[in-house]
């Protein structure tokens, strides 16, 4: 891609990069934050360093307006999913940080129709269990499969976005909701457009406090949180003694809770395609599973693709990544 | 981007064991106040890559290595010109690898005009601090290896 379309690798690798000198500028280096302490963090910086940032976001935000018209011309499969979407929501922002975990039921229950939880009572609702046909953790919700991620998100806050990340979405087509995943690509690109216009405004608005952190005296306790990591809902629990050491954890990431969303696209879209050849049906698989998490997909060919034909109605396909 | 004689890049994660070794590495060079020479760490992501060793007339990359019977300790060198990509072998945990960096680096023309890898083999890459003992050892012998290379300028 690099070669046939220079200026487009270009532009992505450099909104990529004002997003690292965010975390640079913020967490002290762009990948795993030194920054950061109890209460706060270390350092804040001065306004002065922040201008040429702001800068920088500017055309950024151009840049991610130009990203968003672009992948709107892609062909999208025709495909859609009836999980529950699950997305922290917290009214008047669209939650990334911040916010109460909430969840919409299946495909046709009325737009609107909303229920959430507390933080502290994530582990009630979301339940994650050993499967016998897979390595991989699966999470339900309210005994369910759901998905997390750019779409529960968009489906769950876009009255939230900005106005500029709005329009843009409008433009791409996007409705109130989003239950094709293949479009989770077309949501990304509407939220980095959120993203920097937040950042924009989070600078305009910065005094740097006289201290970068409060003074946290250790005491025994239980503590909760939930944020959007890019691939949806990651929670993480902190169980600390009187001295403030973690006698227990857990991390409940978006990997385990999108796995049984995955896998049930995977079936539906196969079965959909079963006159496809091989290689193009494994192509087309690796982008279903792209659509939810790249992480599990950063390498270029990581699906075990093994297709059985039999010679008597539907084909029996199995598909499994390594 | 400024142009600097050289830049050495160590790649790891100090957290996982013989995974820190280049990092160890870049920490000694550091002590030595070396004129010239940038010395950084990452994570090994392909574009930061790209972004630290273009406008260097020379790039060390520093990286520690898995091999499926693994000789730890043991020191590679690659040339420009034998740098493929392989993501099956990617040890970052964090995306694509040096072999993707250098790819796309060729195919956006941002390399530089000598780069050089030097990949020791490690053993251990759970999480933790401190190295193997054979990686201990190697790590005094890549120093010595980025020495001779930076004397070359």
């Amino acid at each position: 891609m690099a070669r046939d379309h220079r200026p487009l690798v270009e532009r992505g690798l450099a909104l990529k990069k004002a997003g690292n000198e965010i975390l640079e500028l913020v967490g002290g280096r762009a990948i795993h934050p030194v920054n950061v302490r109890i209460g706060g963090f270390y350092r804040a910086p001065a306004r002065a360093k922040l201008i040429p940032l702001a800068e920088r976001l500017r055309w950024a935000g151009d840049a991610a307006l130009e990203t968003v018209r672009w992948v709107a011309g892609f062909d999208f499969p025709d495909f859609e999913h009836d999980h529950q979407m699950f997305a922290l929501s917290l009214p008047g922002t669209y939650a990334i940080e911040a916010g109460t975990p909430t969840y919409r039921g299946v495909l046709g229950e009325p737009v609107g129709a909303t229920r959430s939880f507390p933080v502290s009572g994530f582990e009630q609702h979301v339940v994650e269990e050993q499967v016998p046909h897979s390595t991989a953790l699966h999470a339900r919700l309210a005994g369910e499969r759901y998905l997390v991620g750019p779409t529960a998100r968009y489906t769950l806050n876009s009255q939230w976005l900005s106005e500029p990340a709005r329009a843009a979405a409008r433009e791409a087509g996007l409705g109130t909701e989003c239950r094709n995943p293949f479009r989770s690509i077309l949501v990304r690109a509407v939220e980095i457009v959120y993203a920097v216009d937040e950042a924009l405004r989070i600078i305009e608005a910065y005094e740097p406090p006289d201290r970068p952190w409060i003074d946290v005296e250790p005491h025994a306790g239980v503590g909760y949180g939930a944020t959007e990591a890019p691939r949806g809902v990651l929670y993480h629990r902190y169980d600390l003694d009187a001295d403030g050491l973690v006698t227990a954890a857990r991390i409940i990431p978006p990997t385990s809770q999108n796995q049984a969303a995955i896998e049930d696209d995977l079936r539906r879209f196969v079965m959909s395609r079963l006159d496809l050849g091989d290689e193009r049906l494994q192509w087309e698989c690796e982008q279903a599973i792209r659509n939810y998490d790249p992480c599990i997909s950063c390498s270029t060919h990581f699906l075990d693709l093994s297709v059985i034909r039999t010679g008597d109605g539907p084909a029996e396909r199995l598909a499994g990544h390594r | 981007m400024s142009i600097v004689s050289a830049i050495v890049i160590g790649v790891g994660n100090e957290y996982r064991h013989d995974d820190g070794a280049a990092i160890e590495v870049i920490n000694r060079l550091r002590r030595r106040h070396l004129p010239g020479v940038s010395l950084v760490t990452t994570d090994g992501e392909p574009s930061r890559l790209i972004d630290l060793w273009e406008g260097a007339e020379l790039a060390v990359v520093l990286d520690a290595m898995r091999t499926q019977r693994p000789d730890p300790g043991r020191i590679h060198q690659v040339t420009l010109d034998e740098a493929v990509a392989d993501p099956g072998t990617s040890g970052s945990s964090h995306g694509l690898g040096l072999g993707e960096a250098v790819d796309l680096g060729r195919a956006l023309g941002r390399m530089p005009p000598r780069l050089i890898i030097l990949a020791i083999e490690g053993a251990d890459f759970s999480a933790g601090l401190g190295f193997s003992p054979q990686v201990a050892d190697g790590i005094h012998d890549l120093e010595s290896l980025v020495l001779t290379e930076l004397a070359r300028v």
